[in-house]
């Protein structure tokens, strides 16, 4: 029986294929973030430690970008496009209803890490707008109802 | 697979690609880009696979996954070679027929063809959409004959032709001359002439140099750099190494933003293709030339699509710009020489490399030559990529390309060059687009989005998106930008909530002017733009804003009221159950009330509020009309019912003695004659003759409908009335109507030569809603709406019938007399 990988080994294993290497902290974090869905603290200090990077020049590059997320995301990431075009055809009420059917506002995670809701600023799919994507599946010309829709099923899917 | 080792291998290879190829095979290819996706396009290639397979045509028909045609709204899309027929919005459930009429038997399958809607006629080729008509595709065309993931698609088509002739027949000097010969300017906003940032950094002293993608296409509603790199990202790395062996690059960098991850697969497919076939890495070609790529993703930070930022991201540091005295090309990435373009930039370079400086020249203006990649998007028909010539003016785009405003709202402005880009009101529609007429305009080509505005877009809130977009993005670095944009923001939210003073304008004025002159980098210095050329073209939406607290777009929410006319409120009861604050009163056939104290301005009854009645409203700057009272909110409602299922039906008058038993027992009897009445005959007499004896013989009160008042007159027997039988039913089925005589209600009614439908639809109200009256059908068709019905009888059981309860009643009343 394969007994399932701890998550500081799997870290570690992670980190040893950036040691030695220049301007790899991006990547690196960017990959962990993949791993994990989040950046912990732990992470930071575990960086520190191997790659010999201050701690506040990590905690400054996990910070300052929007695809590194330094609390945990729910299992759903979605993100609600408010590019220009998707908010010129009403991004902001496509916002309001996933917030309604969620239960929760932009930039939060359901209590059950079932949804996270985010605003991206534009998905690049603006001919179709409003635009939303859950987990790497785009969702083009929605309507509130639409998303109601799409949201309700997921909740459902799992249990 | 094979190294190549010399042009004459490429030649080669290409040469033996296009011979095993079969021009006359049929070919089905989907369009995969991330836009069609999202419509579907995975599906539709599963099912397309899977159909092949079921005719086992497997071998007759490849299925081939391109990159993006722009026309995104008709997506998924799905064209068919080789007689290159384009389907479009096509679903899963569309494959069969495509397989079996177009691949099988060469028949189109019309539903599936463009349709244009302003002449209605379906078209089979690209070239007859108006959305292309007008387009010019030096970059874009090949998107639609290429698999983004293979190589050898690319070689068929010439591709790494012009690295051959570049490595080979030139000099580096003599690549960035002709670079600089057909005045190709950057095409990520600046401008910059291309031919001279190279120049530059071959110049400059420092190994190694390195050279850079810009694929961090951060501005909202742009997508041109994802099509590219999606769609052909060879052309791209063709571009790049030829600029590395001009400038004399060792490494280069292509930085994609952490949205495009389907750009990133398909530029890694292409590197790692590349190298196989020894075109790129150690001796390219066997020129001796040596170069290697690598991907960097970005990690969602709009300030990375600044070079400096660029380069200090790559460094795997925070993407902050640095000082700009300090030139990139000579001291960039990690402080050595560094090119770097914008992904259009990089796919024009084997184009001019192999047609000539003097070819691209031709196309274009003055001072801005080739094509232009921009994006159209919001309130027009046609929304999508676009490649145009440079001097196209924006009213050709918007109104021949985009054909013109959704819906058929009024144009009111378009917004050019992303989010530091301007807005370009009517009266400037015919300038032709090029970097310096719309940098004269206040605005910029940007990262070439165009985003069309009608008369329902408030420019303030739009200039708010814009500022708080910038805002958000602005990395903190230099006060001007940091401060200047927060503060930016403050006031236009205080505007937008009707809060706004006069002085405002005069503050904005100065933010921008200040964020122009102090900021460190381009982000800041045309973060202004938006608001510079807002208040330059619709000064008079801000002071409606702040003088009259009015948005006149109906936009921003909290100068906004909705309300219900009473007028044209049917009753539906839609927005009702839409409400999610319970904030609209009312029941169905009732006229429905907005309570405004709970009112959140969601919108959603307005736009739930069918179009046919668009009684939902929205004001701005008026208090709503007074809310009607609850006694007033009923709507009158026709009788007549729809058919509600019942058992109960009319019990059946078995003979005459039933009949008269029962109308002797009524106190205000009335007998209502139709037409029909005139029609049928016995023994040589009309059944109104012995109507009228009915009537004269029992007193019952006469209404008489239509035409028969003629026959009964005829007769010398006056009627209580005469009406129509609709005007009728409104009066008998309402229980206090008091009567001909005004003596009271009726408790019966007795029809008799009514058409049968006519009766049915009556009876069938008055059953539901005036219980308190008995229903009498003497026609000679069993009616189940009334009460008490004669069954199905023929005309002359009928007759005799009446006749026998007109001698019965007669009697009655004679004893009764007596």
């Amino acid at each position: 029986m394969e007994l399932e990988e701890k998550p500081e080994t799997k870290i570690d294993r992670i980190i040893d294929k950036y040691v030695g290497k220049e301007g790899v902290l991006i990547q690196l974090l960017l990959e962990i973030q993949r791993e994990l869905n989040w950046i912990p603290r732990e992470v930071l200090k575990r960086i520190n430690e191997r790659l010999k990077i201050p701690e506040s020049e990590v905690y400054r590059v996990a910070s300052f970008y929007t695809a590194m997320s330094l609390e945990p995301r729910g299992k759903y990431l979605v993100r609600v496009c408010n590019g220009t075009a998707c908010y010129v055809r009403g991004a902001q009420r496509i916002l309001t209803a996933a917030e309604r059917a969620i239960g929760i506002k932009a930039g939060e995670t359901t209590n059950d890490f079932k949804f996270t809701l985010q605003t991206v600023n534009c998905l690049g799919c603006c001919a179709l707008g409003p635009v939303v994507e859950i987990n790497g599946k785009y969702y083009g010309l929605l309507t509130p109802k639409t998303l109601e829709n799409i949201v309700s099923n997921l909740r459902s899917e799992q249990s | 697979m094979k190294k190549l080792n010399s042009p004459s291998d490429l030649e080669k290879l290409g040469n033996e690609i296009v011979a095993k190829r079969d021009p006359k095979r049929s070919v089905v290819a989907v369009c995969i880009s991330t836009g069609c996706q999202a419509l579907g396009a995975q599906e539709v290639l599963a099912a397309l696979k899977e159909e092949i397979k079921k005719h086992g045509l497997e071998d007759k028909v490849d299925v081939r996954c391109t990159g993006c045609l722009g026309f995104c709204e008709g997506g998924p899309r799905v064209v068919v070679y080789p007689h290159e027929i384009f389907y479009f919005k096509v679903k899963p459930s569309d494959v069969p027929l495509i397989i079996s009429k177009t691949l099988l038997k060469n028949e189109i399958v019309p539903h599936l063809l463009y349709k244009d809607f302003a002449t209605g006629k379906t078209v089979k080729t690209l070239s007859e959409v108006p959305f292309y008509r007008y387009q010019t595709r030096l970059l874009l065309e090949t998107n639609a004959k290429i698999d983004p993931t293979s190589i050898e698609d690319y070689i068929a088509l010439g591709g790494y032709s012009a690295l051959a002739k570049a490595l080979f027949d030139m000099t580096p000097q003599q690549i960035i001359e002709e670079v600089k010969k057909s005045n190709l300017r950057g095409r990520g906003g600046g401008g910059f002439p291309t031919g001279r940032k190279w120049e530059s950094a071959r110049k400059a002293h420092g190994e190694p140099k390195y050279v850079i993608v810009n694929c961090d296409e951060g501005d909202p509603g742009v997508f041109a750099n994802r099509a590219l790199m999606e769609g052909n990202p060879h052309s791209i790395l063709e571009g790049l190494i030829i600029g590395a062996y001009a400038v004399g690059a060792s490494e280069g960098f292509v930085y994609v933003r952490e949205e495009y991850p389907l750009a990133v697969k398909h530029m890694q497919i292409a590197i790692d293709q590349a190298e196989k076939y020894g075109l790129l890495g150690e001796n390219i070609l066997g020129s001796g030339f040596s170069f290697k790529v690598k991907i960097h993703r970005g990690a969602g930070a709009f300030i990375s699509g600044e070079s400096t930022a660029l380069m200090n991201a790559i460094e795997g540091k925070v993407g902050e710009p640095r000082p700009k005295y300090v030139h990139t090309v000579e001291k960039g990435l990690w402080d050595k020489p560094t090119v770097l373009n914008n992904v259009e930039t990089w796919a024009f370079i084997p184009l001019i490399i192999n047609n000539g400086a003097d070819w691209f020249r031709s196309i274009g203006t003055e001072g801005s030559k080739g094509t232009k990649i921009f994006t159209l998007a919001g309130k027009v028909n046609n929304t999508g990529l676009i490649e145009v010539p440079m001097g196209i003016t924006l009213r050709e785009i918007v109104f021949k390309i985009g054909e013109g405003i959704r819906g058929k709202k009024r144009f009111k402005a378009v917004q050019v060059g992303g989010p530091s880009g301007g807005v370009i009101p009517e009266e400037h529609l015919d300038t032709p687009l090029d970097f310096d007429e719309l940098t004269e305009l206040g605005a910029m080509m940007g990262s070439g989005g165009i985003i069309v505005m009608d008369s329902d877009t408030c420019m303030v809130d739009v200039a708010r998106y814009f500022i708080n977009f910038l805002c958000g993005e602005s990395c903190g670095k230099c006060v001007p930008c940091r401060e200047g944009l927060k503060q930016a923001c403050k006031i236009l939210d205080e505007i937008v909530a009707g809060r706004g003073k006069p002085e405002h304008i005069k503050t904005l004025l100065e933010l921008a002017e200040t964020m122009k002159d102090a900021s460190l980098c381009a982000l800041g210095q045309t973060a202004a733009n938006p608001l510079l050329t807002t208040l330059r073209y619709f000064e008079d939406e801000y002071l409606a804003h702040i003088l009259d607290k009015r948005c006149p777009a109906l936009i921003c929410k909290e100068l906004l009221t909705f309300y219900i006319d009473p007028e044209r409120c049917s009753g539906c009861h839609q927005c009702y159950r839409i409400c999610p604050e319970q904030a609209i009163e009312g029941e169905q056939d009732q006229i429905h009330v907005i309570n405004q104290s709970k009112c959140t301005k969601c919108g959603q009854c307005y736009d739930i509020c069918p179009p046919e009645y668009n009684a939902v409203q929205k004001i701005s700057g008026e208090a709503p009309p007074p809310i009607i009272p609850q006694e007033y909110r009923w709507l009158k409602q026709p009788w007549q019912t729809a058919e509600v299922t019942s058992t109960k039906r009319a019990r059946v008058i078995a003979n005459a003695n039933v009949a008269v038993n029962l109308m002797q027992k009524a106190l205000r009897p009335v007998l209502v004659v139709g037409n029909n009445a005139a029609e049928f005959e016995w023994n040589g007499k009309k059944l109104v003759d012995y109507v009228v004896e009915l009537a004269r013989g029992t007193g019952i009160p006469v209404i008489a409908t239509s035409h028969v008042i003629g026959e009964l007159l005829k007769r010398g027997y006056k009627p209580a009335a005469v009406m129509s039988l609709m005007e009728l039913g409104s009066l008998i089925v309402d229980r206090e109507w008091a009567g001909l005589d005004g003596e009271g209600p009726y408790d019966m009614v007795i029809f008799i030569g009514i058409p049968y439908y006519m009766a049915y639809e009556i009876l069938s109200a008055l059953k539901n809603f005036a219980t308190n009256l008995v229903t009498i059908n003497l026609d000679n068709m069993y009616n189940p709406q009334a009460s008490w019905s004669l069954p199905n009888v023929s005309v002359k059981e009928w007759v005799n019938f009446i006749m026998s309860i007109t001698s019965k009643l007669k009697e009655i009343k004679q004893n009764v007399h007596v």
